[in-house]
């Protein structure tokens, strides 16, 4: 079965009644030509008629003439009877010569015979024939007009049978056209009526489908669908309407699918527009702060995240939200109830297929009991600084005591020693400076990381630290045998920095330089960053493996080297190095090949 | 609903419109007309009322039935009285709706003396000049009455006489004094000669006389004129004549210039259309008493030769026959 659209049934019964009509208008041309024959034989007989009449008025008018002549006979009517007989003879004469009609032709004849017998009559009378003679002529002159009159008539009458017969055969074929044409119009109404019943029944019924399928869909049934099987329009939108059911029933689970997920999610998660109103929010979101979903549903995101950064104000905050900036920023969320949660906030940016936004969704971590445990640990780090403080300075103390007694022992104020004793005493006076030295790095190291040492922020330049520290550090370079250069930029800028912990990261790099460098040269530069300002310290030492660049910044940690048994520090210095920079905000880091030297680089931010 | 009224309306259009066609003719199917003959058949005058009866009644579906009481051939009173009895049990049987009487003898011995003011209606024709010589009109009745053509005939023969002094003359009978009569009531002292004769002799006499006295002549009728010889009277009129003659006899026309004779058709149609009124509901009181108007025209052209008179042409073609003509 052919299958149409609506557009094409239109299209091809609109033709279907076009071709119909074609038809019938071809079948009745024959006719409709018979029809316009029969019209032009109609027009002779008309002229016919009308020449016909025309003779006959003139009969009529001798007629009344004559009756006139033979009441009062006047000469002037006498002349006018005359005059009309030659005229009429004349007339007559031309028209039987000219032929123009058989069935004319008798009452031509009638008429010449009429003025023959009226000049025969008016003849008599000039001539006072007898009266007997006279009434004889008129009642033959009377008898011509009679005939004439029925000549008349018989003419009108066969010439109205002609005629009726000419209608008649007209009025058969135009019966013919009109039937033709009532076969015509009762076909095309039956044809258009059926056209329109079924096409209507269809678009309806199919109508009615969609109908009902759309109030399933708008009752949220998804599981609805339409049949029609046809493949018109109606059948395309019942397909598009299936399609789109199936997407809708899809998506909805989907949707539910995600609604689970987001509000099973332990984390707070907060949708908002490109206005940072809010969209949604999950159940964590409402069980955190003590609140219903709609109490937030078209408030401002600030309603939920608080800040307490100064540097960071409202417009600042939400700029960067919007642009997706946020990345575990810590903020906090009031509760109902007056309570501050401390929490991450990450924020994305959902954008549409034009890269428009449309949604940014903000993602929350509750983190009071990350920050309870960080709290717990730093009064335990703060214990442990104290504690290790108190051991300490009881330890520098006793190791004063004990340098003290050794030093005035080795200098004989308390008597004189012997060389081996002396050399004795040397070695416990090197040790106790080495544990001296261990002590205080341990102490600095606890103090950074406990946050307790006091740094002194000032503006200075860093080129006058390094040469301090060039000049404090140069004898023990130079007494090992190696070049200690500086190679400093003078375009630097002043930046804040803390002078002696800085100096103190270039003691602990330099000294770290002389213990590993056996010749060669150890090299300070400064130069500008676009960080800040850049200083390393370059030596030609054994170098890192590269197994151990990743942890020499680490506390306690040592690095191994055949040839360099028996210098073990205490496994702080770069720690201490590392915190300090850190604590300028700054970076450090090295960049190493064994047996090629070492470059350790620090940046302080200008 | 609309659809109901639709066809409603479709139906009742079709259901009417043949009702209001067919309305336009009365049916007369199973309606009766009894004509009374008071001649018989044959008899000229009758026979053309009858005729005229019969064509307007043709076709109508009107169940006519003619009944002739012969009283031309039976002049007898007793004759008559027992010819009209026996009509009036004629039309007890047939029962017609409408009866018409045509001539006197009819009206005077069927209808004057049983149908009288009765229910049935009657139509007659053919009374002569004045019907209330039988008390008519009744209640029930309406009709033609025939009048003599004398007026028509004088102003035919008023243009070919020399003066207006008229002529009559008559049988000596009771008709023929009866149209005198009302001749001279219409002509007044116009009509300065007025004979009734008995025979051909004295006929010939007042023909004669007349010639002289008067200047146009109206001839009555010949019958009843004893030893009447239409030839010799031809004769004598066209070797004696001087005046012009008119008369209302078919039997007189040759013996005259001009004869105007009565139409009997013209009877017999209007009692017939008068019927067909009735019929259809009209009371024969509505239907207005009338006089005959047409007339047969005959014009003698011997006559008119001898009296060298000049017809004019409408006369000879209005004329039912050219008496004289000698081809």
């Amino acid at each position: 079965m052919i299958r149409l659209s609506i557009g094409q049934k239109i299209f091809y019964g609109f033709w279907a009644i076009i071709l119909l009509s074609v038809a019938f208008l071809l079948i009745s041309y024959p006719y409709l030509a018979k029809i316009d024959i029969l019209s032009s034989m109609v027009l002779p007989l008309e002229r016919e008629m009308e020449t016909s009449q025309k003779y006959n008025e003139r009969v009529k008018r001798l007629e009344s003439k004559i009756e006139l002549y033979l009441v009062v006979t006047s000469e002037e009517t006498r002349e006018e009877i005359l005059a009309m007989v030659e005229q009429f003879n004349q007339t007559v004469n031309e028209a039987i010569q000219a032929k123009d009609s058989q069935h004319l032709r008798g009452i031509l004849n009638l008429a010449g015979q009429i003025n023959r017998a009226a000049s025969t009559l008016i003849s008599d009378m000039d001539k006072r024939d007898s009266a007997y003679k006279i009434n004889l002529q008129i009642l033959t002159v009377s008898k011509l007009f009679d005939k004439f009159e029925v000549a008349q008539k018989i003419f009108q009458r066969q010439n109205l049978r002609r005629s009726l017969k000419i209608v008649t055969e007209e009025k058969a074929i135009v019966n013919k056209i009109l039937k033709i044409f009532l076969i015509l119009e009762i076909s095309i109404v039956l044809f258009g009526s059926l056209v329109a019943f079924f096409l209507t029944r269809a678009i309806t019924r199919n109508l009615s489908k969609l109908r009902k399928g759309t109030q399933d869909i708008a009752a949220v049934n998804f599981e609805t669908r339409i049949d029609i099987s046809s493949n018109d329009e109606i059948g395309q939108l019942a397909d598009s309407f299936n399609t789109m059911a199936e997407e809708l029933r899809r998506k909805t689970v989907s949707r539910d699918y995600l609604d689970s997920i987001i509000h099973s999610m332990a984390d707070m998660l907060v949708v908002v527009d490109q206005y940072l109103i809010v969209n949604k929010v999950n159940k964590a979101v409402c069980d955190l702060l003590g609140c219903v979903e709609y109490e937030f549903i078209g408030e401002p995101i600030t309603k939920i995240f608080l800040t307490r950064d100064p540097f960071l104000n409202g417009a600042a905050l939400e700029r960067r939200i919007k642009e997706g900036k946020i990345i575990n920023y810590e903020m906090y969320c009031r509760t109902k109830d007056n309570v501050d949660i401390p929490v991450l906030l990450s924020a994305s940016v959902m954008k549409d297929g034009q890269g428009n936004t449309s949604y940014i969704i903000c993602s929350a971590q509750d983190i009071t009991a990350h920050k309870r445990a960080e709290e717990k640990e730093k009064e335990v780090i703060d214990m442990k600084a104290k504690l290790t403080s108190m051991v300490s300075y009881d330890l520098r103390t006793r190791m004063a005591a004990i340098y003290t007694g050794i030093y005035l022992i080795l200098d004989g104020k308390v008597g004189v020693i012997t060389d081996k004793q002396k050399h004795i005493l040397g070695i416990a006076q090197r040790n106790l400076d080495k544990v001296t030295h261990l002590i205080n790095n341990f102490l600095d190291f606890r103090k950074l990381e406990a946050d307790t040492a006091g740094f002194v922020m000032e503006e200075c330049d860093i080129n006058e630290v390094v040469k301090e520290v060039h000049q404090e550090m140069k004898p023990l370079v130079e007494g090992k045998g190696l070049t200690f250069k500086l190679e400093l930029s003078k375009k630097l800028p002043r930046i804040q920095f803390d002078r002696d912990r800085i100096a103190q990261v270039l003691i602990n790099l330099i000294s770290n330089a002389i213990n590993f460098t056996e010749k060669g040269t150890i090299t300070i530069t400064t130069q500008l960053d676009k960080k800040g300002v850049s200083v390393s310290v370059v030596d030609t030492g054994i170098g890192i493996g590269k197994k151990d660049i990743q942890r020499i910044f680490l506390s306690f940690e040592h690095i191994y080297h055949p040839n360099f048994k028996g210098l073990r520090g205490t496994g702080l210095g770069l720690a201490v190095c590392r915190e300090i920079i850190e604590k300028h905000k700054g970076k450090i880091w090295v960049d190493s090949q064994a047996a090629k030297g070492s470059t350790f680089h620090f940046v302080l931010p200008g | 609903m609309g659809k109901k009224v639709f066809l409603l309306g479709f139906l009742s259009f079709f259901l009417l419109v043949p009702g209001l066609v067919n309305s336009r003719a009365f049916d007369y199917r199973g309606k009766k007309i009894l004509f009374i003959n008071s001649y018989h058949k044959e008899y000229y005058w009758s026979d053309g009322e009858q005729a005229g009866v019969e064509r307007v009644l043709a076709g109508s579906g009107v169940e006519l039935k003619v009944v002739y009481m012969d009283t031309k051939n039976n002049p007898g009173e007793k004759f008559k009285r027992k010819a009209g009895l026996k009509v009036k049990k004629i039309i007890e049987k047939f029962k017609p709706d409408v009866v018409i009487a045509a001539d006197d003898n009819a009206f005077k011995y069927v209808i004057m003396p049983y149908y009288r003011d009765a229910d049935l209606p009657v139509v007659f024709c053919g009374l002569n000049w004045d019907i209330s010589v039988y008390d008519a009109p009744y209640s029930n009745t309406t009709g033609m009455i025939e009048v003599g053509l004398y007026e028509g005939i004088h102003k035919h023969l008023k243009r070919f006489a020399q003066g207006d002094r008229v002529g009559f003359i008559g049988v000596d009978v009771l008709s023929s004094y009866k149209n005198a009569d009302y001749f001279s009531k219409q002509m007044k002292d116009k009509l300065v000669f007025k004979e009734h004769v008995r025979d051909f002799k004295s006929w010939k006499k007042k023909y004669l006389e007349a010639q002289d006295k008067v200047d146009m002549l109206i001839l009555d009728t010949a019958a009843g004129i004893k030893n009447w010889n239409a030839k010799e009277a031809e004769k004598f009129v066209l070797e004696n004549i001087r005046i012009p003659i008119g008369t209302e006899s078919v039997t007189l026309a040759s013996h005259s210039l001009i004869g105007l004779t009565k139409v009997p058709q013209e009877q017999g149609e209007y009692a017939a259309a008068a019927a067909l009124r009735i019929l259809k509901g009209e009371k024969p009181s509505e239907i207005p008493l009338v006089t005959n108007k047409k007339g047969d025209l005959f014009l003698n052209i011997k006559i008119a030769g001898k009296l060298d008179i000049i017809f004019t042409l409408s006369m000879l073609k209005n004329a039912k026959e050219i008496i004289g003509v000698e081809y």
